[in-house]
């Protein structure tokens, strides 16, 4: 199969260039126009933010929660705004306490066991390994990073337009243990 | 994180501190777990929520279709694209030329809207209208295509009458890699497009595209030939370049040609003194672009653009020429002067210079040859009152040009958002029109009286001639409206407007000068000049609405209706040409993530000035996708009837193609991407 369009090769603009020059289409064209428009719009930070509620939420793992135990969502520092994730932290998972942390930028090994769900960052340096560690831990893995569901992650973010978009691995899933449930996979573009 | 922290991470700071954007109000109401997936998936998000508003938040009647909708459509062309937009009233008139308006007083020459492509004014100030087959772009290339139904003249300038039209192309980022769609169709007989996206360095990305279309002949209801065939080559390059994290750099080109025809009445000073004949269209054109903007900081935004657009036609009915080379340039700066206040002002320069040749009695241009320039600055300034719940735009543009003098186009709006989903909006603004080449130099003998008629008991044959006028000043439209834009459930939007617009000065009646006889085009003839002058007024008011909703995580229907009603005091047959009532519901149906079934339905009233009759019609696209990179469709456009009109003859006085009939069409399209 070709490569996908919106997963392109390597020799591309590295993302954080490519999302600028996004962002960029968006603001140019608009600031000729004087009003700007799009029907519902949040800031991008907000709406990951919802997508990883959404995938903690419809998503069962292996260990049982005790109803003690917080969901620990950890952000790789950098990734998301800390008030977009300290905004998380005030809600709940199926009744667990939803514990939200910014892990520092590159993710250690120990910050993967600690997670039930880890965002990475789109410019993570060490995603691969990221990817590598998380097979023998039931951690979901989500990033905006450009084929990072290709690489072996969890649960890719990308940008269709101006909407966002999700992909998932589910052989690699499948291996981690964690399950999503049907709603949020018959959403998803599935990546073999 | 490098860019993008260091360029939104201030935004975001801001929205924390208890913001100004609609975001923080958004946050507020829709905590992160009430946002279901597929609400997340339909939002769109912003990386910067400054200057540019949500559409929840302009208070003025406002529509964006987006490249999935038209995708979905089936569109192969921009008016195609429009008619599913509310309220703005698309005719084919034959297989290349369609009359579009928005809000009444539609026309093949229809001359009150402004369409612009990222920012590059097309409309021809020869009509001050748009050809539109020479507009084309390819499809896939546009991101979205905002209309704003009522004047814009404050913010853009002449032509914004009763709308305007922007359609913005993607940013090269988003078009990366190659992509080959190839098309084969009964009435669009074959088109190919070829794109090619790549990176240039670490900052910057181009694009570069070709089409080439290829259309049948339409037929008349007798089942003769339109001789309307088209084809239709184009090539354009964007490239898009981040120099520092501070500046960005679009720079556009392109080329397109477009070989039409179409068979149309024409006036003889011989017997039979009219025939019917065929005649050939040719036009080229050239343009590029290049715009220029520095985010000085998160509210403050400086922006250069300039353009250069060449053109040339060659009509054979009536027979000319037509060269004309446009140079534009504007700058724009947007910032927050409080906290509460933003402030946006510009100014601009444009010049045009044409050359037309006209070798008929029918068509007559004097001065061949003019250079007119446009000068103009504008501000606008907006206020946030109470929370940000209430929100006064107030602004003004000045222009000046070396046609119909100089103009003020003011305006004032207010936004009252009485919840985050709930918003109602009112505003009064003026608009200009500037009076086309065709009005001010030029003589039209479209209609010839035959000698020793009733009507002309001489013995020579007797022309009604359309003169222009120098000194006519500018149409002026002032517009009064209202809206309520609302999110009725997690599901369904609602957008309703309403406008009353008032006309004064419109270029719709004639003087009746003395006859005199004509003695330059070999055979003498009587002439009774017309002059176009400024008597003619009326009042032109209606609503739109529109709705979209998402019925369920697979399929969403989006619907439009419009109702307009034309009151002229102006010479019969002058307005007439628009639907008074007009539907447009277009379904999007998942069938499975790689099968789609999308259909739009279609209703446009009767026309009372071309006694055109009222007509339901389907639209219809089935389409496979086995991976994202390929995608097979059949279309199938007006379904419901083998043929009909969609538009007929404005008055007789127009030198418009003899409309012919929109028949059934299916097209097979194939896309891949590699």
């Amino acid at each position: 199969m070709p490569p996908s369009p919106v997963e392109p090769p390597a020799r591309r603009t590295p993302r954080s260039t490519r999302r600028r020059l996004l962002s960029v289409a968006v603001v140019c064209s608009l600031s000729w126009i004087g009003i700007g428009i799009a029907f519902g719009n949040l800031d991008e930070d907000t709406v990951k933010a919802g997508f990883l509620y959404n995938f903690a939420q419809f998503s069962e793992w292996p260990k049982s929660f005790s109803s003690t135990d917080p969901f620990t969502l950890c952000v790789e520092d950098g990734s998301l705004s800390p008030s977009v994730v300290r905004g998380l932290a005030e809600e709940e998972i199926n009744g667990n306490r939803l514990s939200s942390k910014i892990v520092p930028s590159p993710v250690r090994q120990g910050d993967i066991l600690a997670c039930d769900l880890l965002f990475v960052g789109d410019s993570a340096p060490n995603a691969e390994t990221i990817v590598g560690w998380a097979r023998l831990s039931p951690t979901l893995l989500v990033s905006d990073r450009e084929g990072f569901a290709r690489q072996g992650g969890h649960i890719e973010l990308f940008r269709a337009n101006r909407n966002l978009r999700f992909r998932v691995n589910l052989r690699t899933l499948q291996t981690s243990g964690v399950t999503i449930s049907s709603k949020v996979l018959r959403l998803a573009e599935i990546v073999q | 994180m490098g860019n993008k922290r260091n360029s939104i991470g201030a935004v975001v700071v801001l929205l924390a501190a208890g913001g100004f954007s609609p975001s923080a109000a958004a946050e507020d109401l829709n905590p992160i777990s009430r946002m279901s997936l597929e609400y997340l998936m339909n939002v769109e998000v912003t990386t910067v929520s400054k200057q540019p508003e949500s559409i929840q938040n302009a208070a003025a009647s406002v529509h964006v279709l987006r490249r999935e909708e038209i995708r979905r459509a089936g569109a192969t062309t921009i008016p195609d694209a429009l008619r599913l937009v509310p309220g703005v009233n698309v005719a084919r008139i034959n297989a290349n030329s369609w009359a579009i308006s928005i809000r009444g007083l539609r026309s093949r020459f229809g001359n009150k809207l402004l369409i612009m492509i990222d920012g590059r004014s097309v409309y021809s100030p020869l009509f001050s209208g748009i050809f539109w087959d020479r507009n084309n772009i390819p499809i896939d290339d546009i991101d979205r295509i905002e209309v704003v139904r009522g004047p814009g003249g404050t913010l853009w300038g002449a032509n914004a009458v009763n709308g305007v039209i922007n359609i913005i192309t993607r940013h090269s980022g988003d078009t990366q890699g190659r992509t080959v769609e190839a098309s084969v169709g009964t009435e669009e007989r074959g088109s190919l497009m070829i794109r090619q996206g790549d990176t240039i360095g670490d900052t910057a990305t181009y694009r570069l595209s070709a089409e080439a279309d290829a259309y049948d002949d339409s037929r008349f209801a007798d089942g003769s030939s339109a001789d309307d065939a088209w084809e239709n080559g184009q090539a354009h390059l964007r490239v898009d370049w981040v120099p520092t994290a501070d500046d960005e750099v679009l720079f556009e080109a392109g080329i397109n040609s477009v070989a039409g025809g179409g068979r149309y009445t024409a006036p003889l000073l011989t017997p039979p003194y009219s025939e019917t004949r065929s005649g050939d269209v040719d036009r080229y054109g050239a343009y590029m672009l290049g715009q220029w903007a520095r985010q000085i900081n998160a509210r403050n935004r400086l922006s250069l653009q300039g353009y250069v657009d060449h053109r040339y036609m060659d009509i054979d009915t009536p027979i000319a020429e037509e060269t004309r080379t446009t140079s534009d340039l504007q700058v724009q700066h947007d910032f927050a002067l409080r906290p509460d206040l933003d402030l946006t002002w510009g100014a601009g320069y444009r010049t045009t210079r044409y050359d037309v040749t006209a070798d008929e009695f029918s068509f007559v241009v004097d001065p061949e040859s003019d250079t007119f320039d446009v000068y103009n600055a504008f501000i606008q300034a907006s206020k946030r009152l109470y929370d940000d719940r209430i929100e006064l735009t107030v602004g003004a543009k000045i222009e000046s040009n070396s046609i119909s003098g100089t103009a003020i186009q003011p305006s004032a709006r207010a936004l009252w958002k009485v919840t985050p989903d709930h918003s109602v909006w009112t505003s009064v603004s003026q608009a200009d029109r500037t009076p086309s080449i065709i009005e001010t130099n030029m003589e039209l003998r479209n209609a010839i009286i035959p000698p020793n008629t009733p009507q002309n008991p001489t013995s020579l044959p007797l022309a009604a001639t359309i003169t222009g006028d120098d000194d006519l000043g500018s149409e002026q439209v002032t517009a009064y409206e209202a809206g309520y834009r609302g999110r009725i459930s997690r599901d369904l939007t609602v957008d309703l407007s309403g406008f009353v617009n008032r006309y004064e000065g419109l270029l719709l009646d004639t003087d009746t000068g003395t006859t005199r006889l004509n003695t330059d085009f070999g055979v003498p003839f009587l002439e009774v000049p017309l002059t176009i002058n400024e008597q003619a007024d009326g009042t032109v008011y209606g609503a739109e609405v529109s709705a979209s909703w998402q019925a369920s995580p697979n399929w969403q229907l989006r619907g439009g209706y419009s109702w307009v009603h034309e009151d002229l005091d102006a010479p019969p047959r002058s307005g007439g040409n628009s639907p008074s009532h007009q539907v447009s519901v277009q379904s999007l149906y998942d069938i499975s993530p790689t099968w789609r079934f999308d259909t739009v339905l279609r209703y446009a009233d009767e026309l009372e000035n071309t006694g055109t009759d009222a007509y339901v019609n389907l639209d219809a696209r089935l389409s496979w996708s086995p991976t994202p990179d390929i995608e097979l469709a059949i279309t199938g456009r007006n379904l419901l009837f083998e043929n009909y009109e969609e538009y007929g003859v404005e008055r007789v006085a127009n030198p418009q193609p003899l409309a012919s009939q929109v028949e059934r069409s299916l097209t097979a399209t194939f896309t891949l991407k590699f």
